[in-house]
């Protein structure tokens, strides 16, 4: 610690900086500037210490720890001692016995070893660990979570993203008792989510989605072992499969019993075989938000997913994304949705990272506008007179996001703006796109 | 969001309910009540008690400047250009108040916004930029250093 006579010469000194600049962030309270810190990877915020004396124990009292590969680049590599000095300084110095939230990215061969990470694991345990983010991208074959992680008390949300297939031990059960939110990004499920599933009682929010469905052929086995639990409020299931996969209909259902009567929001990334679609979608009917990504939609059209499909209820919130949309078929959906408030339509860009995978996708599709089906289709569209429940009672939002508006698109605005125009008044987010057609005189009256 | 001085009555009627904040400066301001339940101190208080949303609720640490500038914030949805706006005593007052009120995504934004500028700095860097007035002697930073000299060992990009 500095002593007080030095620090009373610099205090003149402080006083001239003043003047031309003020500290903008040393007289800051404590717990804010730890919060600050907490927000930065750990070795970081140590380097702090030694920015003024005010600094010097700071980062001891940060809640969060964060350990990013990039923390150890060194030209030459560190060894795994001095890595692991590094890690031992860290919990020596820490005045507080508490972690709430550690965070491990490992994408290189700076980042720490197995060894080290489930000591890092096990350390968070033991301080009542509330959240856990582990993104390791490393090819580390057969990589076992450390058996106290299994069993965390107070452990309330987990997010682990692997790239190598993680290794159950059949004999452990795992019980999670406080874990509400669960991010599992696997390689070659293997059982792995029905494994946690079932020791997780107060799950809430689930995002899963399996890396190897995506780059290789889906095998029966890895989809029979999907079970979502019915508790759940939020679900993300993300599973885009590769277009080269040539029997959609092997894609089991995920197996389900009932529906998710806690259901309030579901994002939908998942390419369904013919006869799982309308199960799936019975499932999470209760949803309050949904969010539908667009080769889900091109699922849902396959003719006998029509057959089955729900209605949703609850449905405040939709949420599209469509290349080369049939809107016949979305008008039946909205027709399914009575109480839908706000419509987002996000045409030709997904946010998914694997748009280039759908574009291409589409190209080798079957549904292409001349079919016979379609014409007919489109005939119907135009006849269309039975009132829509949604448009005519309840909804007040409109998105329409696209760019190279077809005259399908520009049919389905008219359709939606000239129904809906009670309700939807001046409340239309309007984008450029549909500013230019009103410009244009395109639409109303 | 308008500043009204003394009418008490009306608030209630509005369309959009509102919920009038009395800031250190003596200025009563009515804020949407959706802004409002941002604010977990007051958030609480009036669920709790149920309270007659015109009788302003005082903020004794904050000013209506401050106050100005965070329902600014919120309602442009946490917008970085607007942030990038705020003179640092701006800044640092909106950092304090959101502490003060209790607005987590609020003070999220901001501290993420500053860690930010803070990682992969040198510490020369990050006490310019702040204007951190150093007030270690030289020995004793170099033993700050040596204790975990692998720390501030690395590639310092400034």
């Amino acid at each position: 610690m500095a002593s007080k006579d030095e620090k009373k010469c610099d205090s003149t000194k402080s006083d001239t900086a003043a003047e031309e600049g003020v500290d903008m962030i040393s007289d800051l309270p404590d717990g804010v500037i730890c919060h600050i810190l907490s927000f930065l990877p750990t070795i970081d915020a140590m380097k702090t210490s030694v920015l003024s004396s005010r600094w010097r124990y700071l980062w001891t009292s940060v809640f969060t720890l964060r350990f990013y590969d990039y923390n150890f680049y060194r030209e030459p590599p560190m060894l795994h001692e001095e890595k692991e000095e590094v890690i031992s300084n860290i919990f020596a110095g820490r005045r507080v016995k508490s972690i709430k939230r550690l965070s491990i990215m490992g994408a290189s061969r700076n980042t720490l070893s197995p060894v080290m990470v489930s000591t890092l694991l096990s350390e968070a345990v033991s301080q009542k660990v509330e959240e856990i983010n582990f993104h390791y991208r490393m090819y580390l074959p057969f990589y076992t979570l450390p058996n106290s992680l299994l069993t965390c008390q107070t452990l309330k949300s987990l997010k682990l993203s692997f790239r190598f297939q993680m290794f159950l031990n059949p004999m452990l059960s795992i019980r999670l008792p406080s874990l509400k939110l669960l991010h599992l990004i696997l390689f070659k499920d293997s059982g792995c989510m029905a494994w946690f599933i079932r020791g997780c009682p107060a799950l809430e929010e689930l995002l899963y989605k399996d890396l190897f469905i995506i780059k290789n052929q889906c095998s029966r086995y890895y989809m029979k072992n999907i079970t979502f639990p019915y508790y759940l409020k939020k679900l993300n299931h993300d599973q885009y499969l590769d277009k080269k996969r040539e029997h959609i209909d092997s894609l089991h259902p995920p197996t389900q019993v009932g529906n998710m009567p806690d259901l309030v929001q579901a994002v939908v990334n998942v390419k369904f075989g013919e006869e799982c679609a309308s199960m799936f979608f019975n499932v999470i009917r209760q949803t309050r938000f949904l969010t539908l990504s667009c080769h889900t939609i091109k699922t849902m059209l396959m003719p006998s997913v029509g057959v089955g499909f729900p209605e949703f209820l609850n449905l405040v919130h939709l949420h599209i994304c469509l290349c080369n949309i049939r809107f016949d078929f979305l008008i039946k959906l909205l027709a399914k949705c009575p109480i839908l408030g706000s419509l987002e339509i996000f045409h030709n860009e997904l946010p998914y990272s694997s748009i280039s995978f759908v574009f291409d996708d589409w190209e080798s599709c079957t549904y292409s506008s001349d079919n016979s089906e379609h014409r007919e289709v489109e005939a119907e569209w135009t006849r269309l007179t039975r009132p829509i429940t949604c448009l005519s009672s309840h909804l007040t939002a409109f998105t329409f996001r696209g760019c190279g508006l077809s005259q399908d698109d520009l049919q389905f605005i008219k359709f939606i703006l000239e129904n809906a125009k009670e309700i939807l008044g001046n409340k239309i987010l309007s984008n450029q796109s549909i500013l230019a057609l009103l410009d244009g005189g395109f639409v109303l009256d | 969001m308008q500043k009204t001085e003394g009418e008490e009555s009306k608030a209630e009627n509005e369309e959009v309910k509102q919920v009038t904040l009395m800031t250190s400066d003596g200025v009563k301001m009515k804020v949407e009540i959706s802004i409002v339940y941002e604010m977990e101190i007051v958030r609480s208080f009036i669920e709790v008690n149920d309270a007659d949303h015109s009788v302003p609720f005082p903020l004794p640490n904050v000013s209506s400047h401050t106050l100005d500038l965070i329902i600014e914030l919120v309602k442009n949805e946490y917008d970085d250009e607007f942030m990038k706006t705020f003179s640092h005593d701006e800044l640092k007052e909106v950092l304090v108040a959101a502490n003060y009120l209790n607005m987590k995504t609020l003070l999220d934004f901001i501290a993420t916004a500053i860690a930010n500028l803070l990682e992969k700095k040198s510490v020369e860097f990050i006490r310019n930029f702040f204007n951190i007035v150093n007030d270690f002697t030289p020995e004793e930073e170099a033993e700050i250093r040596k204790t975990n000299e692998w720390v501030f060992q690395d590639l310092d990009e400034d």
